[in-house]
């Protein structure tokens, strides 16, 4: 079942499958790595809930949740 | 001949200008952190003969990113000025940096690749056989660790080779630079993790240690005491150690003082020149120089620190909630964090906020958070009215104010989201960079000698013209009383509303060319300036202050307006330089003072009520 990245808990290991976002930001997103079929894994998450920090390529990169709400996972395990 | 001109491109953040520097002998700023540099920087160098014009560019994601933080790198290279460009790429992280380096081969001929970070990666477990990745892609790659200076010297002799067409040079081209967007995108993307996947070995090693660390300063619930803690105690070292140099150079200027009376009465100059020279010009420069300064010396190398270790983009992190409520950008954390060196330098790297809204919102408020010239003077009015000269108590008394300018910072942030400056909030994408182990030397070093001797001439260079002119507003009378007292009683309705005198508040607009004077302004006009040597003893200080009338609430109105004024002469010209407007020139210039006017008037009254 698909989630988005904003969804899944932290350190649980993801698959993206999409981004929904538009052009600009999700070639962006590319830039860091964010693309499909790759893994990425929450790690941290700040005290006011909005951004939290991911695992992707061996970086972390925070995002804001209205931009991990537009990537779509699917967690490892399943 | 004209040079041969090397542009340096690369992500952000992959130690291009620690390159550039190494190369050049220039002092660009560095740090451990994405969008230090938002300015094209230039320097030389010579090898074997042959002038080299180096180019250091603003870190770049992608050459077909249309935002605007990466617009200079990309006119840059579009612009084809460049003879060669050295793609820069993080070692540790290649796979993500080779993309960069696939699209500019497609644009450029002459294409060398860096790969920095050359010992972190090894440290990490992370292998790369430069000699297949050479192959593969038909450029030179030479690898280097520009923080310690190795390989720089491959890479001038690549320079040199290139422009001799020494070197053969066959670049691999993916040609998918005309495909759609997604498509070429993705397509770098997939090439970039091919070819790493056939010249990489990675056993990640080493990241344990910095998940431990990060799992306690990214902590929902300790990120933000860490902060303070962290800044609790650079300021605890700050106020500690600053009193030796400073009771030092009270010592040496007081004795310094004695000479140059006797040198002015062999010269058989008059009393009005002597009385100028020595209670103006001599006096106001040896405050700034010995209570002024010592602070600045050594909160400059510790906050330096914090930022080579990577510390900042964390601190952005952590706020970045708080940010997001008012609707500005994530990054302005960083900006405000870099105010604490320096607001003219932080209003220009707002430019790392892509939108328009969110950069001037930034820059507007900028000025909330002091910098290191407004530190100390509250620092030692902190100390002598607050702490009772107490190490602890007057770094939390410091970093009490310093949180109660961030809230002003944040709360001055929605008012401009709700009004001027309405719109959506934008996306916000922060990279968290590895800790980097800083180097102390080149830290302590680069911050006394470069920032601090900068800063200090700066301020020796406004100091005595400002001295000069408060001799004379106090020497010449109209009416009978001198200028000084006229200014004064000028200002002196508004400033007793807000618990200062005319006197405190003449002196910030004094201090307008730099905020360093403002103090030593302060305290010449009230003729403290008798005995230099006593300058660096709270003790007198704090004796001279309170014999003008100064309470525990003079103090705290004076740092609440030092917090919350105009910005300095510099910081002005930088807002207008980026504005590119009078109108929000203007804005930033006001604004501060009418909040300042509110902050001091409720803080007067309500700490007359005790």
């Amino acid at each position: 079942m698909n989630i988005s990245l904003s969804e899944a808990g932290l350190n649980e290991r993801c698959i993206i499958e999409k981004i929904d976002a538009p052009i600009e930001e999700k070639l962006r997103l590319y830039d860091f790595g964010f693309m499909p079929e790759r893994f990425v894994m929450p790690m941290y998450a700040s005290f006011l809930k909005g951004i939290r920090a991911y695992m992707i390529k061996g970086t972390l990169i925070a995002l804001r949740q209205e931009c991990s709400d537009k990537i779509s996972v699917r967690l490892c395990d399943e | 001949m004209s040079d041969f001109v090397v542009a340096l491109a690369g992500n952000p953040n992959v130690g291009k200008s620690t390159l550039f520097n190494a190369l050049t002998g220039l002092k660009q700023h560095t740090g451990n952190w994405s969008g230090k540099t938002v300015e094209c920087a230039e320097g030389k160098f010579e090898f074997c003969g042959k002038n080299f014009r180096v180019v250091d560019l603003p870190g770049i994601y992608s050459f077909y990113s249309d935002s605007a933080e990466e617009k200079a790198a990309k006119e840059y290279i579009l612009s084809q000025r460049a003879d060669m460009v050295i793609v820069v790429a993080d070692a540790s992280c290649l796979e993500r940096n080779l993309n960069l380096c696939l699209q500019a081969m497609d644009m450029f001929d002459d294409v060398v690749l860096c790969l920095n970070f050359m010992d972190e990666a090894q440290k990490h477990g992370i292998g790369i056989d430069e000699k297949r990745l050479s192959d593969i892609l038909g450029i030179p790659v030479i690898c280097t660790s520009a923080r310690q200076g190795e390989g720089v010297d491959k890479v001038r002799e690549a320079a040199f080779d290139i422009s001799e067409n020494d070197l053969s040079i066959n670049p691999f081209k993916a040609e998918i630079m005309h495909k759609g967007e997604e498509e070429r995108s993705l397509g770098y993307m997939h090439l970039s993790e091919e070819i790493c996947r056939s010249v990489c070995v990675k056993n990640n090693k080493g990241f344990e240690f910095q998940k431990k660390i990060d799992s306690i300063i990214l902590s929902p619930k300790l990120g933000i005491p860490v902060i303070i803690l962290f800044l609790t105690i650079l300021f605890f070292i700050t106020a500690k150690l600053a009193n030796y140099p400073s009771q030092f150079l009270g010592f040496v200027f007081s004795l310094a003082g004695v000479k140059l009376s006797s040198i002015l009465d062999v010269l058989k100059v008059s009393s009005a020149v002597k009385s100028l020279v020595l209670d103006g010009i001599y006096g106001t420069t040896s405050f700034v120089v010995s209570v002024m300064l010592p602070p600045m010396a050594v909160f400059f190398p510790l906050f330096t620190f914090l930022e080579e270790c990577g510390f900042l983009p964390r601190i952005a992190f952590s706020l970045d909630g708080v940010f997001k409520k008012v609707n500005a950008n994530g990054k302005q954390a960083i900006t405000s964090m870099m105010a604490l060196g320096c607001n003219a330098a932080a209003i220009t790297n707002c430019r790392i906020i892509g939108t328009k809204r969110e950069r001037f919102i930034a820059v507007l408020t900028n000025n909330f958070i002091p910098c290191n010239g407004r530190f100390p003077l509250i620092i030692v009015l902190s100390s002598v009215f607050i702490a009772d000269g107490k190490g602890f108590l007057t770094a939390l008394a410091v970093v009490g104010f310093l949180v109660l300018s961030v809230c002003i910072m944040i709360l001055t942030s929605l008012f401009l989201s709700k009004t001027f400056l309405k719109g959506e909030v934008s996306s916000f994408v922060l990279e968290l960079p590895p800790y980097r182990r800083p180097q102390i030397k080149k830290i302590v070093v680069r911050s006394i000698l470069d920032r601090t001797v900068f800063v200090m001439g700066r301020s020796i260079t406004a100091a005595m013209p400002a001295g000069a002119l408060i001799w004379f507003l106090q020497n010449i009378s109209a009416d009978g009383t001198p200028l000084m007292l006229h200014i004064a009683h000028f200002f002196d309705a508004p400033a007793r509303i807000m618990g200062l005198d005319g006197i405190i508040l003449a002196s910030f607009f004094i201090g307008f060319p730099a905020n360093e004077t403002v103090l030593p302004v302060i305290f010449m006009c009230m003729g403290g300036m008798n005995n230099v040597g006593e300058i660096a003893d709270m003790g007198a200080f704090a004796a001279v202050l309170a014999q003008n009338g100064w309470t525990h609430i003079t103090a705290v109105c004076t740092i609440l307006f030092s917090i919350c004024h105009f910005p300095c002469a510099t910081a002005l010209a930088t807002i207008k330089k980026e504005t590119r407007s009078f109108i929000y020139t203007a804005f930033a210039f006001f604004m501060p003072v009418a909040v300042g006017f509110m902050l001091c008037t409720i803080a007067n009254f309500i700490l007359n009520l005790f």
